[in-house]
């Protein structure tokens, strides 16, 4: 193979390359290592462990909270996620069904974030481009 | 990579960190030239330069130190986030070790009020793997409340470590922060909250600066007649290796893991343990680090930490004084210099050179470890001779 061919062996990164939201609901795109079964996010070319080749996934949208905190620092954007300006809530979460950890923004309230607690991906519009929403991928305690 | 060949710290140098900004290249000469008079030797003698710069246009650095001497010597750019400083020195050092080179000096700087990175207040300015909505102090923070829910760590503890910090800078004339009254831990709590649990006072402040060393070989110093003072026995460069919870998205620093290995190997390296440490400076950009970081290099076991510090293991008294120049929290983090000025420290520690903040027992080893977001690891021994 020459350098100006293209490597069959190398994944592609989707468009919307972390989440997209529909009528039917949340998707998170991943990898997952052909060899290992080992899952990523946000997509990667390759497998960290090996080096070898990933298929693209669609992790859970729900997961435990490993940790939290609250940002006191003016939203960046034109919408709060908790229709305040004054600050937001970020943690990381481990996506069930042995899925990635991820750091994200965390909607509702302080009162609502422990560690352990099961949460859920929720799509989160933050700004206005062009007449075109914008959203990032962010998290909310699961319904009980 | 260890060390093949003896190499010597022979000089240092460093300008006062914070403001004022927009003077960036006097400091870099500042520092430079009292690198080179505390070398005692020609700036001729100096065979190739490394400069370190985490936030400068691409083409800054090598037209300002011109000034220094026009000599035809290497002259090479590194940029390693946080830890560019370290990564400057890590290849100074390396580049004597190999036998490549006798005399080689790495210079760091920064400005961040010249930066050239993207405006992170600007959604639409970056890559979205750096992560706008997650940046450094509420990733650290992550990690406080995961600690505070693990081990038991209270706001208390993270103050104390901020609170000895900032004292620890009052007695450094060229820290940033120079509290004009001792800083208590009452003070650090009271200070505006950043991001949960950690406050304003518990964070490093990002001011302008420059810090410069020179290393050489042994041949070097018979050549010059001196004796090295300091030695560098250890230089160790990491990165993160997998393992579940590896996050790929942010401005973010690996776990300890990174931290402990880049000791270890480092302590191999230079034949000693933890335990002989007499000074250490750490990554302490936010108090939760410095308190793993504990741990992690083998100050004390798992969950122990909270314990050395309140114990007062880690103030200029103690077994192991810790950021004994007031570390990233009140000497300050330019982000590019910040490495060189650690070396700068541990110098003047072992050679008994560092004034009113000289800790209680002469050490003969001082450890500098400093983290790069990617992320990366250095971590340098120097011992007295």
């Amino acid at each position: 193979m020459t350098s100006s061919e293209p490597n069959p062996n190398r994944s592609k990164l989707p468009e919307n390359y972390s989440f997209d939201d529909s009528a039917s609901g949340i998707t998170i795109h991943g990898s997952q290592s052909d060899e290992l079964g080992t899952t990523y996010w946000p997509p990667r070319l390759r497998c960290p462990q090996t080096g070898g080749s990933v298929s693209p996934v669609d992790l859970a949208t729900t997961g435990i909270l490993w940790s939290w905190s609250y940002v006191h620092l003016p939203w960046m954007g034109d919408v709060a996620p908790n229709g305040d300006d004054e600050g937001y809530g970020v943690g990381m979460v481990d996506l069930d069904d042995d899925g990635p950890r991820l750091a994200a923004v965390l909607m509702g309230s302080r009162d609502d974030w422990h560690i352990g607690a099961p949460v859920t991906a929720r799509e989160l519009p933050y700004k206005t481009i062009d007449g075109k929403p914008q959203s990032i991928l962010a998290f909310e305690r699961s319904a009980s | 990579m260890t060390m093949a060949n003896d190499v010597f710290v022979l000089g240092v140098g460093m300008s006062r960190f914070g403001g004022p900004y927009q003077q960036l290249d006097s400091r870099i000469i500042e520092a430079s030239t009292e690198a080179i008079d505390d070398a005692a030797i020609p700036y001729s003698e100096v065979q190739s330069l490394y400069l370190g710069t985490s936030l400068a246009a691409s083409t800054y650095g090598p037209p300002v130190v011109k000034d220094l001497g026009l000599t035809g010597i290497p002259v090479t750019r590194i940029e390693n986030a946080s830890a560019t400083g370290g990564a400057a020195f890590y290849e100074a050092v390396h580049a004597v070790s190999s036998g490549r080179l006798d005399v080689t000096m790495a210079i760091a700087f920064d400005d961040p009020s010249t930066s050239a990175v993207p405006d992170f207040n600007n959604v639409e300015d970056i890559s979205p793997i750096l992560d706008p909505f997650v940046p450094p102090m509420a990733f650290f923070s992550m990690w406080a409340v995961r600690r505070m829910e693990e081990f038991g760590t209270t706001p208390e503890t993270l103050a104390a470590v901020a609170a000895k910090n900032w004292n620890n800078a009052r007695l450094n004339p060229k820290a940033e922060r120079q509290a004009t009254e001792e800083i208590t831990i009452e003070r650090v709590l009271g200070s505006r909250m950043l991001a949960y649990p950690h406050t304003a006072r518990m964070a490093a402040p990002q001011g302008a600066g420059a810090a410069a060393v020179i290393v050489a070989s042994k041949a070097a110093l018979e050549k010059f007649g001196v004796s090295g003072d300091v030695k560098v026995v250890a230089a160790q460069a990491h990165s993160e290796r997998y393992a579940p919870g590896h996050l790929f998205t942010g401005a973010i620093i690996g776990p300890p893991e990174m931290v402990s290995r880049a000791a270890f190997a480092a302590y191999e390296e230079a034949s000693i343990g933890p335990e002989d440490l007499g000074v250490i400076a750490f990554h302490d950009a936010y108090a939760i680090e410095e308190l793993l970081y504990y741990e992690a290099v083998g100050l004390c076991g798992p969950g122990e930490a909270d314990r050395l510090m309140h114990d007062g293991e880690t103030q200029l008294t103690g077994r192991f004084p810790t950021s004994t120049d007031g570390g990233f929290i009140g000497r300050g983090h330019p982000s590019g210099p910040t490495g060189v000025a650690q070396i700068w420290e541990l110098t003047h520690q072992l050679r008994g050179s560092a004034g009113d903040r000289a800790v209680k027992h002469k050490p003969s080893n001082g450890l500098a470890h400093i983290v790069g977001a990617g992320s990366v690891c250095y971590t340098h021994i120097l011992q007295s001779c």
